[in-house]
């Protein structure tokens, strides 16, 4: 069985993207068969691994019964690392679950019949908290969410848990962790400060607000592999390491 | 997806020139570039290369390749267990490695052969997003007569094949060149070959029905004698014990045809000719005694329960020193004037067809090997159906020497026999043989054991125990041998068996319809 690790935040640019991007490099660096599904219409993910969705790909394809999105998986430049590309059609995979039978586990079988040839599988997730969240809730066995030490991803992250709450999903998968952290900022400081006394659950590992993150985007490459040494990808590794000791 | 493409020693290899080929919409970038140096192993008979298979030495590791992607391992192992040359499987840890030598080797060594030396570069084809959709690797291989070849092979990533199909095509039309597209597993293969060519131990001899006895049966002693020679130099280096099993089978094989087609040299020259044979290959019987004993020391050890196996030791210690003088014997023996005289001038004989006929030496060969057929057939039915339970011993081993006797008259003459039924008879026959031979081995190995008890008085009670446990093994195991072979023998004598049977004792009507 493949460990399923879903980046996800309702809030956008909190870096869920550069962590996908890394932990999935990490992850087949480690020698494990990994996919990274790119779910975020945006398609992000796939750009900084320099793929383009192939043009029979669609967001129906996901869920259909053929399993053909098995035939959009494309290769990365790394070994062992193969991405599911996203698509603009993404952004109507709301109407499209909305209109099927086990509407919030479609995504769910998706990731049981790729794991049959993958270790790990991480998803980067569109921000919203609509059907498609739900489906990625059921399917991941970690959610990584990435809260940037401010007031209002404070508050987007208690929500987040009070959904869970409502809902009935299980709060262990929950694992947020400090993303963007800038420890010369006092909000930042004092905002992990008095998160970590409520929330016990976040991971230790802080990744920091660092230009070579934001510079990905040029270099279309995980820093983890053009700077390895570099502080953010130590942050990164770091998270990787993390992430594979917790506990089911 | 893998593409093996054969490029012409001429192209360039480096960025600029596969940039060129493959167009402006995608670049190479020289990921890394090598020098190899592969040494390729095998045994006498090249048991890894008749099976399309290279054993290769590179950088104190072994690997197994197959030979048109011989650069490539296939299967490697980082550990030796006992640096020796030759190697054998047994040399090499457990696993999946070692289960494949073994396979392809069984109880042969393999030993360096040639070298090859190969410059690789590997290259990475990107599109104009800057993905790499294509890794190729552009191997020069300087051959042992110093001829160079490139090769090519190419691997597109996954979900990258349709737009790689084009470039591999592309650069296939750049840099091969047609007239010279020798597969690179020919090439390989070419210089795996020595100068003299091997006589493997089941080459067809080369023989027409109607030739005359005395040529046929001088022909196949001439190959016989060279197959026996040509293990000569194995058995004194002492590379494996198969040299001189070889060798022995040569000879065994040269006797049973002079007996088997009598008449083909005068009386005298044949009685000479086989008193001579079975003398150098009594010679030898001590020795391969000693080694199917050795051979078999773990084997034979796991028969015993564990407790008991220490009482082995003293036994195949024994036999190891008795192998060292044995082994002496022979050399001493192979390398004498005397031997390498009379071996060269009987070769010299059967050669030159200078035998005198003997009373069959003028007919056709294909009369009477229909006649000999028929008779031993006869001989080993009227045998096999008088087997019953409390049939004597004797009377079994009888039934084996007529089985042997029968194969080597289908294998000796199968290049003048029809193929198909042949095949179908000597399959079935092999079968009865089987059993026929495990009970003849026990029975020699109790023989045996018991003579070693009764020459070593000094021996230890627990050896005495241990050497008693096999013997009452092996007795087990010869009656259930024994208790097979009248079962072997009815499927050997079906009606499929006897219809086949048929069509070879009729082989030269057939030929002249």
């Amino acid at each position: 069985m493949s460990k399923v690790y879903a980046l996800y935040s309702s809030k956008g640019g909190v870096g869920k993207t550069s962590t996908a991007v890394n932990l999935a490099y990490a992850s087949a660096h480690a020698g494990l068969k990994t996919l990274l599904i790119d779910l975020d219409q945006q398609g992000a993910a796939s750009f900084y691994f320099r793929i383009r969705p192939p043009k029979k790909h669609k967001a129906k394809s996901l869920f259909g019964k053929e399993s053909s999105w098995k035939n959009s998986i494309r290769e990365s430049d790394y070994p062992s690392l193969q991405i599911l590309p996203a698509h603009e059609s993404y952004r109507n995979l709301d109407t499209f679950l909305d209109k099927m039978k086990r509407s919030k586990k479609r995504l769910s079988d998706l990731v049981d019949e790729a794991g049959k040839g993958f270790d790990r599988i991480i998803i980067d997730c569109p921000p919203t908290l609509s059907l498609v969240a739900e489906n990625i809730f059921s399917a991941a066995n970690k959610l990584l969410v990435p809260v940037v030490p401010t007031t209002l991803s404070e508050r987007t992250y208690y929500q987040l848990r009070d959904f869970f709450d409502k809902e009935d999903y299980k709060a262990k998968k929950l694992r947020p962790f400090f993303s963007m952290v800038e420890r010369r900022k006092r909000m930042h400081c004092e905002t992990i400060a008095r998160m970590r006394l409520v929330e016990k659950r976040f991971c230790k590992t802080e990744i920091p607000y660092n230009a070579k993150i934001e510079a990905m985007g040029s270099d279309r490459e995980p820093i983890l592999h053009s700077t390895p040494r570099h502080n953010a990808a130590g942050a990164f590794a770091q998270l990787w390491h993390e992430s594979e000791e917790m506990r089911s | 997806m893998e593409k093996n493409v054969n490029l012409n020693s001429a192209a360039r290899d480096d960025s600029s020139s596969i940039d060129g080929i493959i167009g402006t919409n995608h670049k190479s970038k020289l990921t890394r570039k090598i020098h190899r140096n592969l040494r390729l192993y095998d045994s006498f008979v090249r048991n890894i290369q008749t099976k399309g298979y290279g054993l290769v030495f590179e950088k104190n590791k072994f690997y197994i390749a197959k030979f048109d992607n011989i650069h490539t391992p296939e299967c490697s192992c980082d550990k030796l267990i006992e640096h020796q040359r030759p190697i054998f499987w047994w040399d090499f840890c457990e696993g999946s490695f070692q289960e494949r030598l073994k396979k392809f080797l069984g109880y042969r060594a393999a030993s360096p052969i040639y070298s090859l030396s190969v410059d690789q570069e590997d290259h990475d084809i990107k599109n104009r997003d800057g993905k790499i959709i294509l890794r190729v690797s552009i191997s020069k291989i300087t051959f042992p007569d110093a001829s160079q070849k490139n090769f090519v092979s190419a691997h597109p990533l996954l979900g990258y094949e349709d737009e790689s199909r084009k470039l591999i095509k592309k650069l296939i039309q750049g840099l091969s060149n047609e007239e010279n597209e020798e597969a690179l597993g020919l090439q390989v293969e070419r210089f795996l070959l020595p100068d003299e060519q091997i006589i493997f131990p089941k080459r067809t001899i080369e023989l027409s029905g109607e030739q005359n006895v005395h040529s046929a049966v001088a022909k196949i002693c001439h190959v016989m004698i060279r197959a026996a020679r040509q293990n000569e130099p194995g058995i004194i280096d002492d590379i494996d014990t198969e040299f001189l099993h070889s060798y022995r089978v040569s000879l065994r094989k040269l006797r049973s045809i002079l007996s088997l087609i009598k008449g083909a040299f005068t009386a005298d020259v044949t009685k000479e000719l086989k008193d001579e044979f079975g003398e150098l290959a009594k010679k030898t019987n001590q020795l391969r005694d000693l080694d199917v004993y050795l051979l078999e020391e773990e084997a034979l050890k796991s028969i015993l329960p564990e407790s008991t196996r220490p009482g082995l030791d003293r036994m195949f210690s024994d036999f190891k020193s008795e192998r060292k003088k044995a082994l002496s014997q022979i050399r001493r023996h192979l390398k004498s004037k005397k031997y390498q005289e009379k071996i060269s001038r009987y070769q010299q004989l059967f050669c030159k067809g200078d035998l005198g006929y003997g009373k069959r030496g003028e007919h056709t060969i294909g009369a009477i090997i229909e006649l000999e057929l028929k008779r031993h057939l006869k001989k080993v039915k009227k045998l096999g159906y008088k087997i019953e339970r409390d049939t004597p011993n004797e009377e079994i081993h009888e039934l084996r020497i007529e089985c042997k006797k029968l194969r080597y008259l289908l294998e000796s003459f199968n290049s003048i026999l029809p193929k198909k039924s042949l095949e179908y008879v000597v399959r079935k026959l092999r079968k009865l043989q089987n059993v026929l031979g495990d009970f003849n081995d026990f029975s020699v190995q109790i023989n045996s054991l018991e003579t070693y008890l009764d020459e070593n008085k000094d021996l230890e009670p627990e050896t005495i125990s241990a050497v008693g446990g096999l013997i009452l093994n092996m007795y087990q195991k010869h009656n259930e041998a024994r208790g097979l072979v009248k079962e072997r023998f009815l499927q050997f004598c079906d009606e499929f068996t006897t219809m086949e049977f048929d069509t070879l004792l009729n082989f030269r009507e057939k030929v002249s319809q």
